[in-house]
């Protein structure tokens, strides 16, 4: 997906300067993310590699940044690294001790109990795994289950009442102090 | 504001609220017959409940429902909803 930036192509200076200010944030990320080599062949040669700010603040590097002169290409963003930024973490998961999770086993169609046509769901199969040593929540089974009735029109109330409670349906009002000023006021 | 246009307005924001319960309803309920129907006639009810005032009272709105039937401006000739007393009838 390739992000149109704003303003791109318009050249009045609110839009300059907001490029401007994503460019630096860009940078920064850029700073924190990339190995140094691959900074280095990337051709960022305004931006120190990722060693030799070791120790420092990354907002220095920005500082850095920001003294460079307007026109020089540093400022501009490659739409490209947009596309680097956005599309979330290239490597697989890992939990919490390092180790990498494991991709789902694609259960089959044999053996599971799943009673509808098609492939059983993936939230589905990963909770038939669930074991307590899974790293991840999703595999520790539900953490909560919402249940709303499903409602059947009824009686309706008058339309004063209606206005007056909050509902048009007798079994939805609830005569609790929710929606009552406090006593005294 | 006399009693009557004020007891109009009351049943205009009755019939509007039920008209937008059923709608709610209706939104997860598209095949309930009843609810349908209810609706139909809570809706006829509003625009006839609507014209009826407007005839007597004005537009509600400034522009793009109501027309107006008489010479002068009558949207300012109303008071304005923060200016009625609905508690004391």
């Amino acid at each position: 997906m390739r992000r149109q930036l704003p303003g791109r192509h318009k050249s009045s200076r609110l839009f300059r300067d907001s490029e401007r200010e994503l460019a630096r944030e860009q940078a920064k990320r850029r700073l924190r993310r990339r190995a140094p080599d691959e900074a280095a062949s990337a051709g960022h040669e305004l931006i120190p590699p990722a060693e030799q700010i070791q120790g420092q603040a990354a907002s220095t590097a920005a500082e850095r940044l920001d003294k460079t002169p307007s026109g020089s290409n540093c400022c501009r963003v490659d739409p490209e690294d947009l596309v680097h930024f956005y599309s979330g973490p290239e490597e697989g998961l890992k939990d919490n001790q390092g180790q990498e999770v494991p991709p789902p086993a694609q259960a089959t169609q044999d053996g599971s109990d799943w009673p509808f046509e098609g492939r059983q769901p993936e939230a589905a199969q990963l909770s038939n795994q669930a074991t307590p040593d899974t790293p991840s929540s999703l595999f520790f089974g539900e953490l909560a289950t919402a249940y709303v009735p499903w409602q059947t029109f009824g009686q309706t109330l008058s339309l004063r009442e209606a206005l007056r409670t909050g509902t048009l349906f007798p079994e939805l009002v609830r005569n609790v102090p929710l929606y009552q000023k406090p006593p005294g006021t | 504001m006399d009693a009557q246009q004020k007891e109009m307005l009351l049943r205009l924001m009755e019939l509007q609220f039920a008209a937008t319960e059923l709608n709610l309803y209706l939104d997860t309920h598209p095949d309930d017959m009843r609810a349908l129907q209810e609706f139909r006639m809570r809706s006829q009810e509003l625009m006839s409940a609507k014209m009826e005032y407007e005839r007597i009272y004005g537009p509600l709105l400034n522009f793009g429902l109501g027309m107006t039937s008489r010479n002068s401006w009558q949207w300012i000739q109303d008071p304005w909803p923060w200016e009625v007393n609905w508690r004391r009838s």
